[in-house]
């Protein structure tokens, strides 16, 4: 990225508010640190090879489809995001970027600055969407950058399906990629959303994926991380109503030099909420992850149930996984459990399925499929459902 | 194996600690007590903060971060708490110039 | 400290160990850290020249380093208000008798000369800054034990002194590591050669006496192959309105097919910020136990860690802490495992009331070649009110080929269930809690040598009364 407000002219057409706020988070980038190894959340996470500034080349899209055939409900508003900031600012204005705050650290500052384009959704309340809605972002060329923005705004008992999928057809060069959601679930109402990441293997990605649960209302989301040759990716939701609840499922398989990095947040503001997650990973060669996970209990939450889990099954002898599952609970009156795991391939599952005379890499296959078909399970409707099991049936090879 | 030039001998009074790079392999370069030249990978087995912003220590090279001690000559820990050895690099002077060898 | 089980409520802390004496000291160094201290430190002990590089040069590094930024709020500690080093008396006492009366009472109220009666092998008793007395069991002296402080050890074993002193954990290693190395005084020299079994627990007990005092002891115990060792730590202060600091280095050696366990009753008043470094290294086929329970204080970060060094190493770490108004206990373990099968537990309980917090900081590391070890971590928190706060902050880094590691966490209330029913039998609600909460603890009460789990009840009962503090 040219790192000018002159490279901020290719937005030229947006209106005067949202090239304020632009400006604003430029600024916000140049002041803030590059982070270092002795910041907490960096210590494992090694981005000393990485000036954002070397991308000179923005992609911009608007890209977005129903999977079927349908046309909206009325009242449903699905536009690219500088459109709909044009058309609907009393709409898109109180949203955009706060809950992914661009003074967060640098990269949130570099993706509300630099956004390319990306998805508005609107869905008044009562409303419901029977087709899942899917976001396409495509990079057709290496070497540039490229920041699609999700901004979903879901009424009152307002129920649909989103699927955001990160496309690289870029291989070899290395970019700069910023995929990243804000999803506001009002009062009763149900979301769920699929995030697939498979850009190219040489990219670096930064992903903010944040929402906000109202009273009564239920998230799904389902996180699936394939790309990159660096990831780090944060999913994080605050339960700010009673009766609120969140889903939040991921999967990841790394392999070669891979490095995936998670942080997730479950942020029980108020009491009577639930939230439920589960991120499982495979990891082949030199890959590493690092998974941290936070449930955070506030003060008055009472009667809050957190469950938080991370499995992680190592398939290489030179994989490297980290995973820091962490509670923060301000009330005695909850339920909390979370669990860590890392593991090999079970010996006895594999030395089972090679008495029957499968070779070892079937066999191995077989296994991390096994391994994943809980998490599989939770993926919330069936178009994603397919679209993943393709995706790592290829991968598994 | 591959040969760099990385250093003039200038650049190195006694007892002290240059970062160079050896392609694309980090090396800490240390005049030693004894007058020569040692070289380790730079990047501290422990959490990776680079070694040659330590301190020497006889023939000891220390860690900045936490105290991690590894011998110039053989790489090997002479401090917890890193436990796995640096790697080390055979060393040549010729001249004026500091020649590093590192696996290609 | 051992007393027949009685239970004592009505006794508060202050009474039973929050006492003063007046001071009466032989040498009383001025207020501050700065280099003519530590020289002064290092010239009162007649110390070698390379102790006092080491000193210097570790002062520079406390200076250098930056505070944590984890974990407890430490920046309301002001180093310069602190006295650094307090000798209360001449020379080292082998009888009680010899000591200055007022120290002999703290003591003697203390219940340290009885439990030495009753079960100890050896004692060292430290008061303030220095040792000022100490025995040993004739018959393990005979058969080559070393039980001493460790200034004596440095002048009368200098060469196994500086072969393992500052080999765990050297001063560069973080702030309050290199803060001990500048300043240490006192502490635990323990060898136990080949082969020998030392069956009865040894225990040091110190003693904080004095306001605004710094305790900085260093212990090192090396455990022969194939030889035994409990040493068991006790420790307590007066209650004063500002703040002390007890900031000690632990270093253990645990060779091929020993053992060491090490006990730690930590009750210091809640005045005084408790931060420690333990760290052990396990050879092959040794086992290092860690017992660690944490009451005191008003701040404590420690986190005793094994290093398994070679195969068939085995480390345990099993801590319990209570953190009642006003405190804040930052405990748990490491374990690193360097060998292949090599085997870890960390267990954790922990106990927050009266908006008191509790976190467990843990981690487990698995380096390249640690291959088919395996650890498990287990930590639950009990919370007993609404106003009181539990952390659980465990890492876990897996760089090593067919290791399992796992680790659970549980966070729960006194359920209203077993309240209920305890009540309906005619106990009071606060007896059911302590009953409650002395169940939630008993993995740990179990590892205690009999004496020091009633004392450690009892403690527990105090503090469910709310008297401490």
């Amino acid at each position: 990225m040219g790192l000018t407000l002159e490279s901020l002219d290719v937005l030229q057409g947006e209106p005067d508010w949202l090239g304020e706020r632009r400006r604003g988070a430029l600024a916000t980038y140049e002041r803030l640190p590059h982070p270092s190894k002795t910041d907490e959340e960096w210590r494992r996470t090694d981005i000393s090879g990485l000036n954002p500034a070397q991308f000179s080349e923005l992609e911009h899209q608007d890209g977005f489809k129903l999977a079927g055939r349908s046309t909206l409900p009325r009242g449903v508003i699905l536009e690219p995001l500088r459109v709909a900031a044009e058309k609907h600012p009393d709409l898109v204005k109180p949203h955009l970027f706060s809950l992914i705050r661009a003074d967060r650290d640098r990269f949130s500052a570099l993706h509300a600055a630099f956004f390319t384009g990306g998805t508005f959704l609107y869905v008044p309340d009562g409303v419901v969407i029977d087709e899942p809605i899917v976001g396409q972002h495509t990079s057709h060329a290496g070497g540039t950058a490229f920041l699609p923005h999700t901004l979903i705004v879901a009424g009152r008992g307002a129920r649909f399906h989103y699927l955001d999928e990160y496309i690289g057809q870029d291989d070899e060069a290395v970019g700069y990629r910023s995929g990243s959601a804000e999803i506001f679930a009002g009062e009763g109402a149900e979301v769920a959303y699929v995030a697939v990441q498979k850009w190219g293997r040489n990219a670096w990605h930064f992903g903010d994926q944040r929402a906000r649960i109202d009273k009564d209302a239920k998230l799904r989301l389902f996180n699936v991380t394939l790309g990159g040759r660096f990831s780090k990716t944060r999913v994080e939701a605050s339960l700010v109503g009673q009766g609120a609840e969140a889903e939040l499922k991921g999967l990841y398989l790394a392999s070669g030099q891979q490095f995936f990095d998670f942080h997730t947040l479950q942020d029980h503001q108020v009491g009577n909420t639930r939230s439920d997650l589960l991120f499982k990973g495979a990891l082949q060669d030199t890959a590493r992850t690092v998974y941290a996970g936070l449930i955070r209990i506030e003060k008055g939450a009472a009667r809050s149930d957190a469950y938080q889990a991370n499995r992680n099954l190592v398939l290489s002898d030179h994989a490297k996984a980290t995973s820091i599952p962490m509670l923060e609970i301000d009330n005695n009156d909850v339920r909390c459990t979370h669990g860590a795991t890392v593991g090999p391939v079970d010996p006895q599952h594999m030395f089972y399925l090679r008495s029957r005379g499968i070779p070892e890499p079937t066999a191995k296959r077989m296994l991390v499929q096994g391994f994943f078909g809980d998490v599989l399970d939770r993926i919330p409707f069936e178009h994603a459902r397919n679209l993943i099991e393709a995706d790592l049936v290829a991968r598994l090879g | 194996m591959a040969r760099f030039r990385v250093a003039s001998v200038a650049e190195l009074p006694d007892e002290t600690l240059k970062r160079v790079d050896a392609g694309s392999t980090p090396v800490c370069i240390a005049h030693a007590e004894d007058g020569k030249f040692y070289a380790l990978n730079d990047i501290c087995t422990h959490e990776e903060f680079n070694l040659s912003e330590g301190e020497l220590w006889g023939m000891d090279v220390e860690c900045p971060q936490h105290g991690s001690r590894f011998n110039l000559v053989t790489g090997k820990v002479t401090g917890l708490p890193a436990v796995i050895p640096a790697k080390s690099y055979p060393v040549s002077v010729e001249g004026e110039d500091i020649f590093v060898e590192v696996p290609e | 400290m051992a007393t027949v089980p009685k239970v004592d409520v009505g006794t508060d802390y202050k009474e039973k160990y929050g006492f003063f004496v007046p001071e009466d000291y032989i040498f009383k160094a001025k207020r501050g850290l700065n280099p003519e201290i530590v020289k002064e430190i290092s010239w009162m002990k007649k110390e070698p020249e390379w102790m006092l590089k080491f000193r210097l040069r570790s002062l520079e590094m406390f200076r250098k380093k930056p505070m944590p930024n984890w974990g407890a709020d430490l920046s309301v500690i002001d180093f310069e208000n602190i006295f650094y080093y307090l000798k209360a008396q001449d020379k080292q006492s082998t009888s009680w008798e010899d000591l200055p009366p007022d120290i002999k009472k703290t003591y003697d109220r203390l219940g340290v000369p009885e439990a030495e009666r009753k079960f100890l092998a050896g004692v060292s008793a430290q008061y303030e800054s220095e040792v000022v007395y100490h025995s040993l069991h004739e018959e393990l002296s005979k058969k080559g034990v070393i039980f001493t402080d460790t200034d004596s050890a440095l002048r009368d074993h200098p060469e196994l002194f500086k072969e393992y002193f500052g080999t765990v954990i050297p001063p560069a290693d973080n702030k309050f590591a290199a803060l001990n190395s500048a300043v240490w005084s006192g502490g635990s020299f323990i060898y136990v050669p080949k082969g020998v079994r030392v069956d009865i627990p040894l225990q040091a007990y110190f003693r904080i006496n004095a306001e605004n005092m710094g305790q900085f002891e260093r212990t090192l115990i090396i455990c022969d192959e194939g030889s035994f060792v409990h040493y068991i730590e006790g420790c307590t202060a007066p209650i004063y309105t500002t703040d002390s600091l007890h900031s000690a280095v632990v270093e253990i050696i645990v060779k091929k097919n020993a053992r060491c366990r090490y006990t730690t009753i930590q009750n210091w008043s809640t005045n005084v910020f408790n931060l420690v470094t333990k760290r052990a290294l396990a050879y092959g086929d040794a086992t290092m136990e860690w017992v660690d329970g944490n009451l005191g204080s008003q701040i404590t970060m420690k986190y005793p860690s094994v290093y398994l060094m070679e195969p068939g190493a085995k480390g345990d770490v099993l801590s319990v802490a209570f953190a009642g108004k006003g405190q804040h206990q930052d405990a748990g373990g490491k374990m690193i495992h360097v060998a292949p099968n090599t085997t870890s537990t960390i267990t954790s309980k922990s106990i927050s009331k009266g908006g008191g917090r509790t976190s467990y900081r843990g981690h487990i590391k698995m380096y390249p070649g640690a291959n088919n070890s395996k650890s498990f971590v287990k930590c639950d928190a009990l919370l007993l009110d609404d106003e009181s706060r539990s952390d659980t902050y465990p890492y876990n880094d897996v760089d090593a080929e067919n290791v399992t590691l796992g680790h659970e966490a549980t966070v729960s209330k006194v359920s209203d269930e077993q309240l209920f029913y305890l009540m309906s039998r005619g106990i009071t609600r606060s007896e059911a809690e302590t009953m409650i909460v002395n169940g939630f603890i008993e993995p740990f009460t179990k590892e205690l040598p009999l004496e020091y789990a009633v004392e450690l009840n009892r403690l527990i009962q105090l503090e469910m009364e709310g008297s401490v503090g």
